[in-house]
């Protein structure tokens, strides 16, 4: 008779448990329902992705019922055809639309500037750039870093903008990546975010980045002194530093209006000052 | 020919065909491995993609669609660059997400392979290249395999076909001269494989079985000839090809007509270059009427081997080589050890013991040399001695003329030869008999006659000389006279008184001889020394100063038995015939020596022109011989049988009676007379005379 109660009693517990085990798992389940909730998706270049995260952070903090989700891997040509068809909300690019783009409906404001940069990882890898030591560097001519390790050149797809901006610093580094896109073997970076992973894990690897994907994603990467100069914010406002990267923000036809709320945080204050501690330079432009 | 042309048609079309297939095959080949290589690659690219790929999408299922430039680097944007190639990737509505490369010329090879997201499809993955390059490479590998093909055809139609023409022209010439070879046969000829089936047969075999020729071909024995026939050629093949050697059998058959024929099959194995038996071939000639040609000729033969056989005399075949082919019975009787299987040569065989060479007398040789008939008379060594055969050879002539053996004819004839030689022995002694009596009966006729002469000559010369003697004694006594009366006379009358004086001594020998001819004294028999003899004799003649005298008289010489007027006379005789024999001077020697009478009788016991049995001597007497020899000019051989035959002389002034009383004297003593002479050297009178026993 002992061992018949205590069999009913554990069937007894294992129904309670499966019943509220269901009762949790369902969507829209457990302290916020699916109704009080609302969403904004947001995707694009990945150089702004780190900045982004930082800003949407603090816009659900101070906005509870909205989630921001950030979606990556999609970079600036994925974000615009999202954008258009639904599939996001805000777009982020990392150069201006094109007036096709534009023409479809799609609306644009530069956020921020950030330093284009040179990097790689680890201390010991410290090289002051030139354009011929980098125009050397994509043709293969300088193979190892100043302390004699292998430098492994990492490299984009030949449409993405760091590749397009890469190409237009001089028709010497132009040739000089066009060359390095014919080589077999380089390491190839399908985004943003692979390719800070890459810079971080392959020992010796050099290719280019932001300044703010590199703070804000809280990066192991060193940026490279181009002529002398550090790239920062300041030397890039005060132009001794030349290469940046504008990022842009743009919303379609098909944007929640939601989206506007999350661009206007942008704008504020609190906004600025987070894109600024992001290794941003703010601009402000619509 | 037409086979030729068939098989040319044949082989171009195979060339043709092989040229064809070589021009087709090579780029259709070429295309299939290239367009299955192509396939092969790109669905391997397609499916390392699509891993890829679905493996994007399964890391952001909502937004893959967006991320064109990732899908692009997984497309490998290179990669379409390099291939000429269009990648596409699809999703569920067939909306292209992402599509690489340039547009391809067509016509296109796609490979497509879907994608997933956790195993719900998402899409496709599509890749698209040209088929202008492979088309390009198989157009060239089309212009390739052209000129392999015509190459192949030159190749296959000029050389190969050229020699397999010339070869299949060649086998075709001999087969048709075979054929031809075949047919001209007069006898029944074909050829067989190894199977039994009929090759090739010629036309008398056609018309023997009753079959068109043409039809013969791959037909067997049994379908031709009754089954016992067909069972007995088809074993008979079978022995030949295991035996391999040719195998002549003589049979009788009978024709589709039910005639009855002799045939003589010669069955030869046909082998092939590496040795291995082929088949057969035939050879059938119809010998019916030899057959009976040789029956007629076999008892011919026979008959004439009976002939032969029983033949008194020996008959034996000869060759060039003189070996012996053939021998008769009679031949073997006599030689029973000779084999003529093992052809001795006849020298050898025929002599006992055998010859080394050819017989010296063999007719045989002259008869293979010159091809005429010869004969000899053998002498034949045998174990029984020598056999005499008499061998005639006749030549054994070929049709072109040659001598190609010798027959001989062999008789025994040693018994008839023997009988001949007894016959002809007694014939000689038959002949020398009746010479020897004719002799005998001459010598008495002679003697006869001689007698009668003398007794006529004797009665003459008695009357004759006793008429004479007494004027002959008148005109002795005139010249006496008239010497006397004229001693001055002048030396021409002495001269001729001299000259009538000894005419007269000479007519009064002769006289005297003729009387002493004609009638012989008794001779008065005493013992007379031969000193005395021989010197009363040289005194009573008258010999020249140019003939020397010499002696030679033993002085133990016994006494003569004899009447010493008449041997005396004899000696003058002899002395005076001698001196007159040596007109020019020379020498007489007389001798004398003692004879025994056994001496005489071991000489024969007579002398020349004698005969002391005639006279009644006894040969043990002993005997005085008396010679008388002078050096003169001796006597011819004709002459000296002469001599002592009356009224012979070679003397002018003599009368041929002078010898015969000699001899009549000699013999009245019991003695004889014997003449020897040497034309040039001299005669020699030798007187045996019985003398006192010593």
């Amino acid at each position: 008779m002992k061992l018949h109660d205590t069999g009913k009693r554990v069937s007894a517990l294992f129904w309670v448990i499966m019943v509220l085990s269901f009762f949790f798992s369902q969507p829209g389940g457990g302290c916020v329902s699916a109704a009080d909730t609302e969403t904004i998706k947001i995707g694009g270049t990945g150089g702004a992705l780190g900045s982004m995260k930082e800003l949407a952070l603090a816009y659900q903090k101070k906005h509870p019922g909205t989630i921001v989700r950030i979606v990556q891997h999609l970079g600036t040509r994925g974000g615009i055809k999202a954008v258009l068809e639904g599939a996001l909300d805000i777009g982020l690019a990392g150069r201006h639309l094109s007036h096709q783009e534009l023409a479809q409906g799609l609306r644009e404001y530069e956020y921020a500037w950030s330093p284009f940069v040179f990097a790689t990882a680890g201390s010991g890898k410290r090289m002051d750039l030139t354009t011929d030591t980098v125009a050397k560097i994509y043709r293969g001519e300088i193979r190892t870093w100043p302390d004699g390790t292998p430098l492994r050149l990492l490299m984009r797809p030949e449409g993405d903008v760091d590749t397009i901006m890469l190409k237009a610093i001089s028709p010497e580094i132009r040739d000089a990546v066009s060359r390095a896109e014919s080589r077999e073997g380089l390491l190839l970076a399908m985004d943003d975010q692979q390719n800070c992973d890459i810079l971080e894990k392959v020992n010796g690897a050099f290719g280019t980045s932001t300044l703010s994907q590199i703070i804000a994603e809280k990066r192991s990467l060193i940026p490279l002194t181009f002529n002398g100069v550090t790239p920062d914010i300041r030397a890039m406002v005060s132009g001794r530093y030349p290469f940046y990267k504008p990022f842009h923000l743009f919303t379609g036809p098909k944007s929640s209006p939601l989206s506007q709320a999350f661009i206007e945080f942008v704008k504020s204050a609190e906004g600025k000052r987070i894109l600024t501690q992001s290794g941003n330079h703010v601009t402000g432009v619509q | 020919m037409a086979a030729i042309h068939k098989l040319t048609r044949v082989s171009t079309l195979l060339a043709l065909l092989l040229a064809v297939l070589i021009s087709v095959g090579l780029p259709a080949g070429y295309f299939y491995l290239g367009y299955q290589s192509q396939k092969a690659v790109i669905q391997t690219e397609a499916y390392m993609n699509s891993i890829f790929l679905s493996q994007a999408i399964s890391e952001s299922p909502e937004y893959w669609r967006y991320e064109d430039r990732r899908l692009s680097e997984v497309l490998g944007h290179h990669t379409t660059k390099l291939y000429d190639q269009l990648r596409s990737v699809v999703d569920a509505d067939n909306a292209v997400i992402v599509q690489n490369g340039v547009a391809v010329a067509p016509p296109h090879l796609t490979v497509s392979h879907d994608l997933y997201d956790s195993g719900h499809l998402a899409g496709r993955m599509e890749i698209t290249t040209s088929l202008r390059p492979l088309l390009t490479k198989t157009l060239f590998a089309a212009l390739l395999g052209l000129i392999f093909g015509i190459l192949l055809f030159a190749i296959l139609k000029f050389f190969p076909l050229r020699a397999l023409s010339t070869a299949v022209r060649s086998i075709y010439e001999e087969k048709e001269k075979a054929q031809a070879i075949l047919n001209n046969i007069p006898d029944i000829a074909w050829l067989k494989d190894k199977e039994g089936r009929y090759i090739a047969a010629n036309g008398p075999f056609s018309r023997t079985c009753g079959l068109d020729p043409d039809k013969l071909p791959g037909m067997s024995d049994f379908e031709i000839w009754p089954r016992d026939l067909a069972e007995k050629y088809r074993l008979d093949d079978r022995e030949v090809m295991e035996s391999g050697k040719p195998k002549q059998i003589e049979e009788a058959i009978i024709d589709a007509a039910g005639r009855m024929t002799w045939i003589s099959t010669v069955k030869t194995p046909i082998f092939s270059d590496r040795g291995e038996v082929i088949g057969t071939t035939g050879i059938a000639r119809d010998f019916t009427e030899r057959k009976s040609m040789e029956d007629a000729l076999r008892a011919s033969e026979e008959r004439y081997k009976a002939v032969v056989d029983n033949v008194g005399i020996g008959i034996s075949l000869i060759s060039p080589k003189m070996e012996i082919l053939a021998l008769n019975r009679q031949m073997k009787d006599w030689f029973p050890a000779i084999e003529v299987a093992e052809r001795p040569i006849c020298f050898r065989s025929f002599n006992i013991p055998p010859r080394d060479e050819i017989c010296s007398y063999c007719p045989t040789v002259k008869t293979l040399r010159d091809g005429l008939v010869h004969e000899s008379i053998t002498e034949t060594p045998t174990e029984s001695g020598i056999i005499n055969y008499r061998v005639v050879s006749s030549p054994l002539i070929d049709s072109a003329g040659n001598v190609i053996a010798a027959i001989e004819l062999v008789e025994d004839i040693t018994v008839r030869k023997r009988a001949e030689a007894e016959i002809k022995r007694l014939n000689d002694e038959l002949e020398r008999k009746v010479e020897e009596r004719t002799v005998q009966l001459v010598a008495a006729q002679e003697e006869l006659v001689r007698k009668e002469k003398l007794a006529i000559l004797g009665q003459l010369a008695g009357s004759v000389g006793h008429e004479l003697r007494n004027p002959l004694g008148v005109m002795n006594n005139a010249i006496y006279f008239l010497k006397t009366v004229l001693p001055e006379s002048d030396e021409t009358v002495r001269e001729y008184l001299n000259i009538i004086k000894s005419e007269i001594n000479n007519s009064e020998r002769i006289i005297a001889d003729l009387l002493d001819f004609s009638r012989t004294k008794t001779p008065q028999i005493r013992s007379t020394t031969i000193d005395e003899l021989i010197s009363t004799s040289i005194g009573k003649c008258s010999v020249p100063d140019k003939v020397r005298i010499e002696r030679d008289i033993p002085g133990t010489i016994p006494m003569l038995r004899i009447d010493p007027f008449q041997m005396s006379q004899v000696l003058q005789n002899l002395i005076t015939n001698a001196c007159q024999a040596m007109p020019k001077g020379g020498q007489l020697r007389i001798s004398a020596r003692q004879i025994h009478g056994s001496t005489l009788k071991a000489r024969g016991g007579a002398g020349t022109g004698s005969n002391l049995s005639a006279a009644n001597h006894e040969l043990n007497a002993d005997f005085i011989e008396i010679s008388v020899a002078d050096t003169g000019e001796g006597i011819s051989p004709e002459n000296i049988s002469k001599l002592f035959q009356p009224l012979f002389t070679t003397k002018a002034k003599g009368i041929g009676l002078g010898l015969v009383v000699s001899k009549r004297l000699t013999e009245c003593n019991g003695g004889c007379i014997e003449v020897e002479s040497s034309l040039s050297k001299g005669t020699t009178f030798k007187l045996l005379l019985p003398c006192e026993r010593t």
